[in-house]
């Protein structure tokens, strides 16, 4: 984020409206694509994140600024997706959108795209098992420190780090298993 | 990445973590995401914003909420609750003149009591005086001895059907009343010639009534044993 993100919410809570702007500038789509990643198909997806920031400001008058804003904005992104997906018993599949969310059978599409590294790493991500996903999303595609991760999903710090270790490692087999002729 | 450290093997995963970044490109929100936003919160935030600014709002809202709640708690309250009193009773009031003048003495001038056939078979138990407890206890322990005295009676007596009736009637105990164990009395001794099961049944309603025995040779040689029957 541009500057410290603590202090947007707390200058919106002093009455600067604008401040509020510049969340949802600098979130909106960081949280959008995280809906994305997650399977919400794109309408629901910004549905979603207009939950998240109806959220936030619901808790304003109880927010504290003690951790990063960003960890705070995806934890109820989070929550909100887990509630959603519990309350409708069904998974937001995003087929219409292959470039935010590929098809996991390689489809006509992503087999021309095979030689695309970019696709290559979405499709490898695609194949792994669901907790290895959010770890990855959390981690290393929303870049929160493994300490805020390691809150968000429970666990210590150090096992966040092996487990990044490893996962990265996972994902670079993927990849060599989708193109044995490319090594990393 | 969040570590940083030489190890080749680190390296090369930090290069595939930048990379996997770089194959996700942030979305973009549609055009119409800031004005949809816009209207949620004011929506969300007006009411909210009212009810903290305005305390007249929170009361208002409160009350609302009681009467809301107040109103389907009291109907399950009243429909649960016992009636306190019993039904009002129907009557009318008399007028004035009716209610002085003279009453009418003459029994032949009154109308004739209505008697329903379910005051024949089912007389109400509150008719006439209840029995005593004394009354009460001489009829229960003359009713348990029934059966043995009425299959001695079928053995030896004749003429059983006064004192048949008269274990029927025993057998009603709860509907009888002082009134009717009179009027039976009464009835048994008008008789001018009784037959030994009616004296006998004269005798058993005298106990129940007064307590008094009758003696042996009052009463047949069936009876002997009865309560009501002194040795």
């Amino acid at each position: 984020m541009s500057q410290n993100p603590e202090d947007l919410l707390t200058r919106f809570a002093a009455g600067e409206t604008a401040a509020f702007d510049e969340l949802v500038q600098e979130m909106g789509p960081r949280l959008k694509g995280y809906f994305l990643r997650q399977g919400a198909q794109a309408s629901a997806a910004e549905d979603l994140v207009q939950n998240v920031f109806v959220r936030i400001i619901q808790n304003l008058p109880r927010y504290q600024p003690s951790g990063r804003l960003d960890a705070f904005c995806l934890r109820i992104a989070r929550n909100l997706w887990i509630d959603d997906r519990r309350r409708s018993g069904r998974v937001y599949y995003d087929g219409d959108e292959a470039r935010d969310r590929p098809d996991p059978g390689p489809g006509p599409l992503q087999l021309a795209d095979r030689g695309d590294r970019a696709a290559q790493l979405r499709e490898a991500l695609d194949k792994l098992d669901p907790e290895t996903q959010e770890l990855l999303e959390l981690a290393v595609l929303q870049q929160l420190p493994y300490k805020e991760v390691g809150l968000m999903l429970d666990i210590p710090v150090g096992t966040v780090k092996s487990r990044v270790y490893y996962s990265l490692r996972r994902l670079r087999e993927r990849v060599q298993e989708l193109d044995p002729s490319q090594e990393s | 990445m969040n570590s940083q450290t030489h190890d080749p093997e680190q390296e090369q995963l930090d290069r595939l973590a930048d990379e996997l970044r770089g194959a996700f490109p942030q979305p973009e929100l549609s055009p119409g995401f800031h004005d949809a936003l816009q209207a949620r919160l004011s929506q969300s935030w007006s009411f909210r914003a009212a009810l903290q600014r305005n305390g007249l709002m929170r009361v208002a809202a409160g009350l609302l909420m009681i009467s809301l709640v107040a109103a389907p708690v009291a109907a399950l309250v009243q429909l649960f609750q016992e009636p306190e009193q019993g039904p009002p009773t129907l009557g009318f009031e008399m007028p004035e003149t009716l209610a002085t003048e003279k009453p009418v003495t003459d029994d032949s001038l009154l109308p004739a009591p209505i008697v329903g056939p379910e005051d024949e078979f089912d007389p109400p138990s509150t008719q006439g005086e209840n029995l005593s407890a004394a009354q009460a206890s001489r009829l229960r322990a003359l009713t348990s001895t029934m059966p043995r005295l009425g299959s001695q009676a079928n053995a030896v007596e004749p003429d059983a059907d006064a004192f048949l009736r008269f274990q029927m009637e025993c057998a009603q105990a709860d509907r009888l009343n002082r009134a009717e164990i009179a009027a039976r009395i009464q009835q048994l001794q008008r008789l001018d010639q009784p037959t030994a099961g009616e004296r006998t049944a004269l005798a058993g309603w005298l106990w129940i009534q007064d307590g008094a025995t009758a003696t042996a040779a009052q009463a047949p040689e069936a009876w002997q044993g009865a309560p009501f029957v002194r040795d």
